[in-house]
């Protein structure tokens, strides 16, 4: 990989949330991963391991509890609010449920305009054009669509508009969280399709959130796997697939069945890693898996595994990976 | 599905509104629709000319509470934190009163006039749009479109006005309507007991407390004062209802 | 798949279900019919406002107040006709003999009543065990959903558990009296992958031990792969497509099942592989034109499609059926 300069760079970066009673929810901890130019990075992990609010505090909303964040070389954390605000444009973001993401009083076409509203830009009339072009260019039909309210849209064009309005300030980075997971299968591939055309047609950096593991494959060149809010792995797509390195890897690779895989009961019952993740409250000490992996040992109840670099390109925080040259004593 | 009350405007007739004796001697014939009260002015005239009265305590003091409590709400509801804290502590003071209660005392000690009175009867609606609004700012707030506005660059007050504000302000007018049908009574409980408009300015409860003494014998002296009240308020309800189904049908076609 | 000494458990003839809407009335299962034996499990896959969850509903006649079916729709179970059966009767079939789970927790699980008591009710209800039995029997079975420390368990209220535990309770609940058929809704959409894979391997545990008949109805082909001897795809309030699950992944015939197979993106396909799209979307229960339901969006419709609907039936196969025209090609791919 070319020693490009990043566009995105999130340094050790840690989110908590009060939950109440003095207690606090750590969402995120130590959190670390670069994004080149053009790149899609996948993050992936199940219900609450924090990829969203790790998603959230990049993009400062609201900023990380600690660690930074660097946006083409900006500190993000350092900038005034009125300099962020500028900044924010080439920066945009998709959600799940995109019915949600538009405002319900509004028209279609003129959420699409706001981001050029917001920042001055053009005059009304540009504006609409703009946001016409937009709507073309997604695959709506822009006469038909400006006029319309949110609920009057199916859940895929809805999430089309929302890509629209996202991409017209022409940002340089996009982050998707989950924008597929609420949609039919049929629409699903549609709208992926979509954001790959997109993708090329902008030159987007992507940070794709799901958890579909087949979904984020086809998105990403880079999958960063996430458990209990910390980063376990990060490896190019084809090999985080092929040759997992840490055991929650491949416990989910081996929870996922796939039409074109033989039924997944003949092979299975051995990794089956029954349980949840600890709690966020209070994270214990050692990694956080140890609970449920097959191969722990006593360092692993007690020492908690940084990020380290197995390969070139690839990384896992894990004592004993899997796969590669470190293999268990 | 909306009944509409057929009022005439206010200031029909003449202002201020005239009195009519049956003092002898006049030889003009007058016509009384809906009869006389015990003083023998006609009752027609003085229910449209008091319909005045309701009409703007109603409109004025309602908007006056929803003005406000749509400047504290939405605030309250978005920031959180301790001016949260504080509009909360001051909804919880004003609703501990009565609203009889509260509009007596207040009334008597600063006089019955138009202005006082929109002024106490707004404070008394407060908080009931100051919860409505704020209630519905905690639920927009949380939604997605509001974390894109943000994402697009939006400032706070920008999303206040432009992105949470349209979407409160149809709970709050549905809301609003069903309060003006209270206002009207309180209102006219505040007449019956003297302590709105004086006289001789018609007002509906102040008609109603008049036909008091002769409850028994010509019974129509209070009752039609009354059932036009009745009517007032029913269809201002009816109205809110109306408004209330066709906003939320189409909310809710998700 | 009949086998030739029993009667089928179940034999759905000409089911359609009716709903009144604001724009009158609107055909959600249209003329389905299948059958299912002792043992069997039959996936049905379709996405959102194909009826599957009407369908599901139907059969234990669970359907909603004002829903109509129609005269000629038949429901056997257990050579019974569920249609004309009384409240009692049927009350005495489901929970006991049919079991259903349903895809969100929070609605099949009371808020206010304790977990153990609500898995407890149907043993109490149907099976005449006293309180402190059924509690026993209920934290037994809490158990052997894979539930930890299920006694605790037993006393939390449902939003004391996770997502997980929450319907590894309702499935207890549903699996309690050990009923011969299950009608699984959906019953893994809301959770994550990993636990979606224990649940699945329970459910096949369960199948395995009680010879239980399974329905199961997903949107995911890939869930419906692991677990199903049959797979029947569902357009439009009818079934499209119905073969033995090896059969089906190899060679789907109809046009619609084809292209959502081909749609899921596939582990080994490297990242940035365009998807084979479907153009349009899922039609909603209000469009109903003549001719196949499909047609619009098929990129195999011939002048024919539009105007005639194909009927479902087996072609070559005996036991592969499909309502085409115009199929996929028995060696070809796609269109």
């Amino acid at each position: 990989m070319s020693e490009a300069t990043p566009l995105l760079e999130v340094l050790d970066v840690t989110v908590t949330y009060d939950a109440g009673r003095g207690r606090r929810v750590h969402a995120v901890s130590g959190a670390s991963f670069r994004l080149l130019p053009g790149e899609a990075l996948g993050l992936v992990g199940e219900s609450g391991c924090g990829k969203s609010s790790l998603a959230r505090a990049v993009l400062q909303l609201p900023p990380p509890d600690r660690g930074k964040v660097r946006f083409a070389g900006e500190d993000l954390g350092r900038l005034s609010g009125e300099r962020l605000r500028r900044l924010r444009p080439r920066m945009q973001m998709i959600f799940q449920d995109s019915l949600a993401s538009l405002n319900p009083r509004r028209k279609v076409g003129e959420s699409v305009c706001d981001p050029l509203a917001i920042m001055g830009e053009g005059d009304r009339k540009e504006r609409r054009s703009r946001a016409k072009e937009m709507l073309a260019t997604v695959g709506l039909d822009p006469e038909a669509t400006f006029h319309r309210r949110p609920h009057q849209l199916s859940g895929g064009q809805c999430q089309r508009a929302c890509i629209a309005r996202a991409l017209i300030s022409k940002p340089e980075l996009l982050v998707c969280d989950e924008p597929v997971s609420s949609l039919d299968v049929s629409v699903q591939a549609q709208i992926l399709n979509l954001l790959e055309r997109m993708r090329a047609l902008f030159k987007l950096s992507m940070l794709f959130i799901s958890h579909d593991l087949a979904v984020v494959k086809n998105v990403s060149d880079r999958i960063a796997v996430m458990y209990s809010g910390k980063l376990r792995e990060i490896a190019p797509s084809s090999e985080l697939y092929g040759k997992p390195a840490h055991p929650y890897t491949a416990l989910l690779l081996s929870a996922v069945t796939s039409p074109s895989l033989p039924s997944f009961f003949e092979s299975r019952d051995s990794e089956s890693a029954g349980g949840e993740p600890p709690s966020l409250f209070a994270p214990p000490a050692g990694c956080p898996f140890h609970s449920r992996c097959p191969g722990k040992r006593e360092i692993c109840l007690e020492a908690e595994p940084p990020m380290r670099v197995v390969e070139p390109g690839r990384e896992v925080a894990c004592h004993f990976p899997l796969h590669t040259k470190k293999t268990p004593e | 599905m909306d009944l509409r009350n057929l009022k005439a405007p206010p200031g029909s007739g003449s202002d201020p509104p005239l009195e009519r004796y049956d003092s002898g001697g006049s030889p003009k014939l007058r016509i009384h629709l809906l009869g006389t009260d015990t003083m023998g002015r006609d009752l027609l005239s003085r229910l449209l000319h008091g319909s005045r009265i309701s009409v703007v305590v109603g409109l004025a003091s309602v908007a006056a509470g929803a003005t406000l409590g749509l400047m504290a709400g939405l605030p309250a509801g978005y920031y959180r934190g301790r001016f949260d804290t504080v509009v909360v502590f001051a909804m919880d003071t004003i609703l501990a009163f009565p609203a009889i209660v509260l509009l007596i005392g207040v009334i008597f000690h600063l006089g019955p006039t138009l202005a006082n009175l929109i002024a106490v009867i707004g404070l008394v609606t407060f908080p009931g749009f100051c919860r409505t609004a704020r209630a519905n700012t905690l639920a927009y707030a949380r939604r997605e479109f509001v974390q894109a506005a943000k994402m697009m660059g939006r400032r706070d007050a920008g999303i206040l006005i432009r992105e949470i504000l349209p979407n409160v302000f149809m709970p709050v007018l549905v809301f609003a309507l069903l309060v003006v049908g209270r206002v009207i009574v309180l209102e006219g409980a505040m007449s019956f007991l003297g302590l709105s408009v004086p006289p001789p300015t018609p007002s509906w409860g102040g008609m109603i407390a008049e036909g008091r003494e002769v409850l028994g014998e010509a019974p129509h002296v209070s009752l039609i004062p009354a059932f036009v009240m009745f009517l007032t308020v029913y269809s201002v309800n009816l109205l809110g209802d109306g408004l209330r189904h066709r906003i939320y049908r189409g909310d809710r076609q998700l | 798949m009949k086998s030739a000494a029993h009667p089928p458990l179940l034999s759905v003839s000409r089911l359609s279900v009716h709903l009144p809407t604001e724009e009158g009335w609107v055909r959600t299962v249209d003329g389905v019919s299948f059958t299912l034996d002792h043992g069997r499990t039959l996936a049905v896959v379709g996405e959102s406002g194909c009826g599957k969850s009407m369908l599901c509903r139907a059969i234990p006649r669970l359907l909603p107040f004002r829903a109509r079916t129609d005269q000629e729709s038949r429901i056997l179970f257990e050579g019974r006709e569920l249609g004309v059966m009384k409240e009692r009767a049927l009350n005495a079939i489901r929970g006991r003999e049919i079991g259903m789970i349903f895809q969100d927790p929070m609605t099949s699980l009371n808020p206010v009543l304790k977990v153990g008591i609500q898995i407890g009710e149907s043993l109490e209800h149907h099976l005449n065990l006293g309180r402190r039995q059924a509690l026993a029997r209920a934290a037994k079975l809490l158990k052997e959903t894979g539930v930890d420390s299920p006694e605790q368990r037993m006393s939390h209220y449902p939003h004391q558990l996770s997502g997980g535990q929450r319907q590894r309770a309702a499935i207890a609940m549903a699996l309690a009296c050990a009923p011969k058929l299950l009608i699984a809704d959906e019953p893994t959409t809301a959770l994550d992958v990993t636990v979606q894979a224990e649940i699945l391997r329970l459910l096949n545990r369960r199948r395995v031990q009680g010879n239980m008949a399974m329905i199961f109805v997903s949107h995911d082909l890939s869930v419906a792969a692991g677990l199903a001897h049959e797979i029947a795809v569902m357009y439009a309030g009818k079934f499209v497509e119905m073969a033995p699950a090896p059969k089906f992944f190899e060679r789907a015939r109809h046009p619609y099942a084809r292209a959502l197979l081909d749609s899921v993106p596939r582990p080994r396909d490297p990242p940035h592989t365009i998807l084979k799209e479907i153009g349009g979307q899922p039609p909603s229960p209000m469009d109903s034109h003549p001719g196949c339901p499909f047609a619009p969006r098929c990129p195999r419709a011939r002048s024919r499609c539009p105007e005639e609907e194909p009927p479902l039936k087996s072609h070559e196969e005996e036991n592969h059926q499909y309502a085409c025209w115009n199929p996929v090609p028995r060696n070809g791919r796609g269109s």
